[in-house]
């Protein structure tokens, strides 16, 4: 039964150390003797990925509150990451748009630019004030020596980060002895460079991500920083659902006044508003706000079940 | 349980009236469960009943015999089941009285 032991992988290394032999006996016992049938695999994978779940108090209610706020934040701060990425792009995208739009057609837009500009603000300012609130807990972590439990991902964050600044300044300054036509797609090279860049930021937004969920781990939440945690995380889900919502308006808003503006940007041409990079960033931020509504689920099932946060 | 008390086909119900019969491991209790109530548990949907009731000290394992380890049930799992129990009844006591059956025989088949 060596090779069924895969069926194992789905489910947590904790869990697979006390139920896992017992549960193959399980499995030889049903199977008869043969090969455990595929639906069997299936129920199996499935059980192992909801034991996960739970083990990170992502699903059930058997956890207490407080840990499925953690959760709820934790899964809400993964989807303003995502939204993060997806509206680094929609600011490329649309950096000249006014240009090509007419003063009377700009107002929707222009509102709908704005929203997701100031909610970015808020958002990034939610998140200092949950890391600001959460400080004398990361000072007690650091005291009671488990830096070192979030060393790695902190460090990789931060190197992926000084890697990213530098390649930022040289860019600019390369940007800057290039002609508008050659920023924009005639020079091959920087284009490269600017998808790699981008890339790169990409994988330092997601870097600080995993860090910060590392570091959270290792936290003692006092019931000031649940509800902190709490707060944070219901104003993130409110503005990356809201920031997918104006990217949806401000791009049919255009595609109908203006759809030039998605495509060569030279007005009056006729151009399709099916812009691919816009429609990624587009999909990528009503995912980031499906799943922030999924972690806002989990935020009210706990306030629900009575946080105390005395 | 606390939460869902009174559903008398969730797992957790359906492995403690098991045990309520004497200890077993996994493969006995699906066969027992599958015989007393029609219902077919799946060893993920088992053990994840396990793990629940294990995890609040409603059933504790007892020494394997070889790799198959059985459980039995503790003095609170018996405390819950009855709970649940009563719950159910009051349930069928209501609908069969709503629906004018009279008194339903509770014994087992």
């Amino acid at each position: 039964m060596n090779g069924d032991r895969g069926i194992l992988r789905w489910y947590p290394a904790r869990w697979r150390e006390r139920y896992g032999s017992e549960l193959l006996a399980m499995v030889e016992d049903v199977s008869e003797g043969h090969a455990p049938s595929r639906s069997l695999r299936r129920s199996l994978q499935l059980a192992g990925l909801k034991e996960r779940l739970r083990e990170h108090a992502l699903v059930g209610r058997d956890r207490p509150p407080a840990d499925r706020v953690r959760a709820g934040a934790r899964v809400i701060l993964v989807a303003w990451a995502a939204l993060v990425v997806a509206g680094c792009g929609f600011a490329k995208f649309t950096e000249h748009w006014q240009v090509g739009v007419s003063v009377r057609d700009r107002f929707v837009p222009d509102l709908m630019y704005g929203i997701v500009v100031v909610l970015a603000v808020l958002g990034a300012l939610a998140v200092l004030g949950v890391v600001a609130t959460a400080l004398p807990s990361l000072r007690g972590a650091l005291a009671a020596g488990r830096w070192r439990l979030a060393r790695r991902p902190v460090l990789a964050a931060c190197g992926l980060t000084v890697v990213a600044v530098a390649s930022t300044a040289g860019l600019a300054a390369w940007a800057h002895h290039l002609t508008n036509a050659q920023r924009n797609g005639a020079s091959l090279v920087y284009s490269g460079a600017f998808i790699s860049w981008a890339l790169l930021v990409v994988a330092m937004v997601v870097a600080w991500t995993i860090a910060a969920v590392a570091v959270e781990r290792h936290v003692d939440m006092s019931p000031r920083l649940v509800r902190a945690v709490g707060i944070g995380a219901s104003v993130l889900v409110v503005c990356t659902v809201a920031i997918a919502g104006a990217i949806l308006v401000w791009w049919i808003a255009v595609a109908r006044t203006a759809p030039w503006v998605l495509g060569s940007n030279q007005l009056g041409t006729p151009a399709s508003p099916w812009a691919w990079p816009l429609a990624g960033e587009a999909a990528v931020a009503v995912v980031a706000a499906v799943i922030a509504l999924l972690g806002a689920t989990r935020l009210v099932s706990a306030a629900r079940s009575g946080i105390r946060t005395r | 349980m606390t939460e869902k008390r009174g559903r008398n086909n969730e797992p957790t119900v359906l492995v403690l009236t098991s045990l309520a019969a004497g200890a077993k491991h996994g493969h006995a209790l699906a066969r027992d469960i599958e015989q007393f109530a029609g219902v077919h548990l799946g060893p993920g949907s088992l053990y994840g009943a396990i793990t629940r009731l294990e995890e609040r000290g409603l059933i504790a394992p007892l020494p394997a015999d070889d790799r198959r380890r059985p459980y039995e049930i503790t003095a609170a799992g018996r405390a819950e089941l009855a709970a649940a129990m009563q719950s159910m009844a009051r349930v069928v006591a209501t609908g069969s009285t709503r629906l004018g059956l009279g008194a339903i025989d509770l014994r087992p088949t």
